[in-house]
């Protein structure tokens, strides 16, 4: 159905410039007067529990909050307006609606009426835990509400029968994309607009690393100001919709479920601009601004912290408005990011710089589980010195290279190296050489500035004396295996290069032969190694 | 897995190559040979100390005497030493059969007394064994030999040491001839005209020397006396 249009008609003969200011002062005055005439109610439900076969979800909950401070904090909802239910029965849902539907009745001014849910669901019906709620009638129960304007949002999988928009698998089992909405004219604010987080088979997927739906996180970014492309200070319906169906489609394209396409549907007639929130104008709020290249996370407090929105790589709007207080941000690169933490007043524009963020690279984005990279991959090498075993007097002195691979939960690390060690004695100077291949299991604890690391090593190799003087001495090749644990600590430097020290203490099992009696055994030695190298990750 | 596979067939490598036992600081290179011996005190009072020494004589050269290798032995006899030998004796030492070179066929073959003497007061061993008190004893019926190279059969060289021994340390037993034996050799050598002449002969030196029946398992007796001017050690001068 297509909005219709009214036109306005004039008595008098104006100029033509004169003209196009009274209409466009008559539309901004018919905007703002729909805008302030409307009372905003909310229904808001999320359900982390489904049927009893489904999984419990983790972030459903979690999302209707967020979706509630945003309409409350930006969008003029009153608290006595918005009801939030957690993990309710169908019925309740219901009761809430009909509640609300009646106070709208009774009320003397416009309504605008939002209904959102976040959880389990299939073609036919919203799962509230061992409860169901035909979907055909809860879009009728809306529909019946006197409310001038409706807004259902479904964020749930297959959701998007709602919408009647296919997209997802047809027969033959064959991946069709979803459809590309064009919105090309401001929707009316008057009717019924249903937005779905998926197509009619697709899933609706949640993020841990957003810590939430992919589409309700984008909805409540673009909420707060990242939609905003025309940078009026207001994010209208179509603007939050777009927001969250390029972004949706985006991040949803590199998971293992596969795309994810919201659908949209529209019933409305009438003139004027549905504006959902103001974060231009929100004095109780402070405004971020972000720069380009990167996207950027805002967490409330610490890096641990409830996820607030997102500003894309590509989003033109590159603001998201807050309520005043601490903020932890971080910055996606490829291949690095930026990490820091920010703390915004009321009514303040803080405009976030990289020179004041901490670069994390390679290694430590693979180990947070963040960034697009799983391992990391480093050439490592340096200088060591291993203390003397018996087969010689002095330390070892030698180098090493080596590859490593970090991965999530542990490094490892494989590595050459030589050494050398000598004796002098009045008849005989013996040089002892070592060579070795060693294999290393660590895992690491990233710090601000360090990186420390606990690992266990083993190795091996050759041990070989040549001698020189006088007397006849033959040179004596030994094989010998090694393990140890190796305790280290390392510096990230700039352009992913690491610069580290780590001390083995190593037990090495060689054949020895006593000098008087000639006679030969198996036995340990224990011996210290200190390695300081140089790494580079990519 | 590329990781493990490699490192085992490293260590298969290494284990292949490696078999050798590493040795400590005390190292002191492996013997060319090692000298067994029995000392036994026949002297009134058993001395303090002693230092077995290898003396080697150059019946041409000078220094005529050389110490070689010494070890200490306990003073409670009969003491049974060990002594490794490490190097070849010097060159200045050795008695050269070929003449210069110009009987290449010969060799040169180092002759050695196996003697017993009291050490100084910095625990040195007098050169000489000359001085009072300086001198123990000595093996008798036995020297050292250091062959440089393999003996050819019928070479001055074999006749000198009685058999074609391989070059290396030997223990050669003493054999003392009659004076008979001595003057009939002397009678051939005067009648000699021509080498092989000289070496049917045999020699007339007074003592004979052959690789003794052990070998370097011989275990070597040497007595301690009150006046080793009283002993005969063979006649290597």
């Amino acid at each position: 159905m297509q909005p219709m249009k009214t036109k306005s008609t004039l008595p008098l003969r104006l100029s033509p410039l004169l003209l196009a200011a009274v209409h466009l002062a008559l539309g901004l005055l018919l905007c703002s007067s729909v805008d302030a005439r409307m009372r905003r109610y909310a229904l808001i439900v999320g359900n982390n529990s489904g049927a009893k076969d489904e999984a419990e979800l983790r972030y459903s909950g979690s999302d209707a909050q967020k979706l509630q401070r945003v309409l409350r904090g930006l969008g003029g909802f009153h608290l006595e307006d918005t009801v939030l239910l957690l993990n309710e029965k169908a019925s309740t849902v219901l009761r809430a609606l009909k509640s609300i539907s009646t106070r709208i009745a009774h009320s003397k001014q416009d309504a605008m009426l939002l209904v959102y849910f976040s959880g389990h669901a299939d073609e036919k019906t919203l799962h509230l835990g061992d409860t169901s709620l035909d979907l055909r009638q809860f879009e009728r129960l809306l529909r019946a509400t006197p409310a001038k304007f409706r807004l259902m949002i479904l964020d749930a999988c297959r959701s998007g029968s709602l919408t009647r928009v296919k997209g997802g698998r047809v027969k033959g089992g064959r991946k069709q994309p979803g459809f590309k909405i064009t919105i090309d004219r401001p929707l009316s604010s008057q009717g019924t607009v249903f937005l779905t987080a998926s197509t009619a088979s697709e899933d609706a997927q949640e993020s841990d690393r957003l810590r939430g739906s992919f589409f309700t996180h984008y909805l409540v970014s673009g909420l707060l100001g990242a939609a905003d492309v025309n940078g009026d200070g207001k994010v209208v319906l179509e603007e939050a919709y777009r927001h969250a169906y390029d972004n949706t489609i985006k991040a949803s394209s590199r998971t293992l479920a596969g795309t994810q396409h919201p659908t949209f549907r529209y019933e409305l007639r009438g003139q004027g601009q549905i504006v959902l929130t103001h974060p231009g104008d929100a004095d109780s709020h402070g405004v971020m601004l972000f720069p380009k290249g990167r996207s950027y996370l805002v967490i409330q407090g610490h890096s641990g912290g409830r996820v607030v929105g997102e500003v894309g790589v590509w989003d033109r709007m590159r603001a998201i408005s807050v309520r005043p207080g601490k903020y932890f941000i971080r910055g996606r690169g490829r291949r690095e990011m930026l990490e820091g933490t920010m703390t915004v007043r009321a009514k303040e524009h803080l405009t976030v710089r990289e020179s004041g963020l901490s670069r994390i690279a390679y290694a430590r984005l693979v180990r947070k589980g963040a960034g697009t990279q799983t391992v990391s991959q480093a050439v490592v090498s340096g200088y060591r010195f291993r203390t003397p075993m018996g087969n010689a007097d002095t330390l070892c002195h030698g180098m090493f290279a080596g590859y490593a691979l970090a991965l999530e939960y542990f490094s490892l690390g494989a590595r050459l190296g030589v050494c050398r060690g000598r004796t002098s004695s009045s008849e005989v100077q013996t040089t002892a050489d070592e060579l070795d291949l060693e294999l290393r299991i660590s895992h690491l604890w990233d710090f601000p500035w360090v990186t420390a690391e606990l690992g266990v090593a083993a190795a091996s190799g050759l041990l070989q004396q040549s001698f020189e003087g006088e007397r006849v001495a033959p040179p004596r090749v030994s094989a010998f295996g090694q393990v140890g644990i190796v305790v280290g600590l390392h510096l990230d430097l700039p352009m992913g290069l690491d610069l580290f020290a780590d001390l083995a203490v190593q037990t090495y099992f060689f054949k020895t032969r006593d000098s008087s009696t000639k006679e030969e055994s198996f036995g340990a030695s224990f011996a210290l190694r200190p390695t300081f190298g140089l790494g580079k990750h990519w | 897995m590329f990781l493990l596979t490699s490192t085992l067939l490293f260590a298969g490598l290494m284990t292949s190559f490696g078999c050798d036992g590493q040795v400590d600081q005390d190292y002191e290179g492996e013997p060319l040979a090692t000298m067994l011996g029995t000392i036994r005190n026949e002297m009134t009072s058993a001395p303090p100390s002693a230092i077995v020494a290898v003396f080697w004589v150059n019946s041409a050269g000078s220094p005529d005497f050389f110490v070689g290798e010494t070890v200490p032995v306990e003073a409670h006899f009969p003491a049974d030493f060990s002594m490794k030998l490490y190097t070849s004796p010097p060159a200045e030492v050795l008695n050269d059969f070929t003449m210069g070179g110009r009987f290449p066929h010969e060799t040169r073959i180092g002759m050695a007394w196996i003697a017993v003497g009291a050490p100084d007061a910095q625990g040195e061993l007098n050169p000489d064994l000359a001085g009072p008190g300086s001198c123990l004893g000595l093996a008798e019926d036995h020297v050292l030999a250091y062959v440089e190279e393999d003996i050819v059969p019928g070479t001055f060289s074999e006749l000198f040491v009685q058999g074609p021994l391989k070059a290396g340390y030997h223990v050669l037993q003493v054999e003392r001839q009659s004076d008979a034996e001595v003057q009939r050799a002397m009678d051939c050598l005067a009648k000699a005209t021509t080498t092989q002449d000289e070496i049917a002969c045999g020699l007339a030196s007074g003592d004979l020397y052959s690789d003794a029946p052990q070998g370097l398992n011989t275990r070597i007796p040497v007595r301690l006396v009150d006046d080793c001017d009283t002993l005969e050690p063979a006649n290597l001068k």
